[in-house]
């Protein structure tokens, strides 16, 4: 009988090896799908879109642009990361351009093909500026570089 | 010992068992990840669709309502902001109102931003629109879901606002062809 108590020890000691033996492979499996899965995923489109987006939030304010704020310490304050580089363009009555520092360094490789070129995209959309006390209907070019 | 030695085969069956079962766990996986390779190699590019970068900006639609424009009041010429021109040409507060005179100056200040590749419609007690029948690319986009409306719920009405220039920088992906495909100077 004690000799059946000590079997039954170790083979319930066996089957926790077991369960961990099945546990393994397949936690590994998972594991690997989800990694394919997910590298195969590029977000890049959407992260550069949403980065376009936040010119809104740094320059526009219900709409308006103000010209005050348009500078590139606030456009360097916007994307304040390495790995993106804007240029802006805004057009009312004139062009006026601000850029990041290292813009002109990543937007000619834009049209390289290879694995560490940039994603680059192009974004355009309508803003109202304030100069001074007048109002001008205008046009905002906004150019992305984002290092993938 | 008998016992003893029966759960030692016993446990050394179960373990036979188990790579077995690793086994054809593996094997599946293994097959699984060649169906799927191919899937992967032709997805490796564009995997999230540029659809979803087409995303609603209401901050371009915002800043036209907030737009002055020129309107007679009283005989003086004043500027008022489109979204309070609705207002008063909804409630009949302001006589001689023409709106006529108004959609040209709304099309000049689009234009330097889209050219022709804008449609706005404005549902009020007098529906307004402009641009939004005439582009049949519009219909055909639109039938695709690949066009962005914006829509905007203002007092007496919505006012939409249908961006055509993302869509054509969705299927150009450059900007300088879809300026020249919008008529932009």
């Amino acid at each position: 009988m004690n000799m059946n108590k000590k079997a039954q020890i170790t083979e319930g000691w066996m089957w926790l090896i077991r369960i961990l033996f099945l546990i393994m492979p397949l936690s590994l499996a998972i594991a690997f799908f989800m990694s394919s899965f997910v590298s195969s995923v590029d977000v890049t489109p959407i992260e550069a879109t949403i980065l376009a987006e936040r010119v809104d939030t740094c320059f526009v304010n219900n709409g308006i642009l103000d010209m005050n704020d348009f500078n590139t310490a606030t456009l360097k304050n916007c994307y304040n990361s390495e790995d993106v580089n804007a240029k802006l363009e805004l057009s009312f009555k004139e062009v006026i351009p601000i850029k990041t520092d290292n813009f002109d360094v990543y937007w000619p490789l834009c049209n390289l093909k290879g694995k560490d070129v940039p994603y680059c995209n192009e974004f355009r959309e309508y803003v109202l500026v304030k100069d001074g006390d007048e109002y001008y209907p205008g046009s905002l070019d906004i150019k992305i570089t984002l290092r993938k | 010992m008998k016992l003893n030695k029966k759960a030692i085969i016993g446990s050394g069956l179960a373990t036979v068992w188990a790579i077995v079962v690793i086994a054809i766990i593996l094997a599946i996986f293994f097959l699984l990840s060649a169906v799927i390779l191919p899937f992967k190699k032709t997805s490796e590019n564009v995997i999230v669709t540029d659809k979803f970068t087409l995303i609603e900006n209401s901050e371009s639609v915002i800043a036209l309502l907030n737009t002055p424009f020129e309107i007679s009041l009283s005989g003086e010429t004043v500027k008022v902001p489109l979204k309070d021109i609705f207002i008063l040409y909804d409630n009949n507060l302001v006589s001689n109102l023409d709106m006529e005179n108004i959609k040209p100056q709304i099309k000049t200040s689009l234009e330097k931003a889209y050219g022709s590749c804008y449609a706005i419609k404005y549902e009020g007690t007098n529906i307004f629109e402009d641009n939004w029948q005439t582009s049949a690319y519009a219909e055909k986009w639109q039938q695709q879901g690949e066009i962005t409306l914006t829509e905007i719920n203002l007092i007496s009405g919505k006012f939409s606002f249908r961006n055509l220039f993302d869509t054509c920088m969705i299927k150009n992906r450059n900007i300088e062809n879809c300026k020249m495909a919008c008529l932009i100077i």
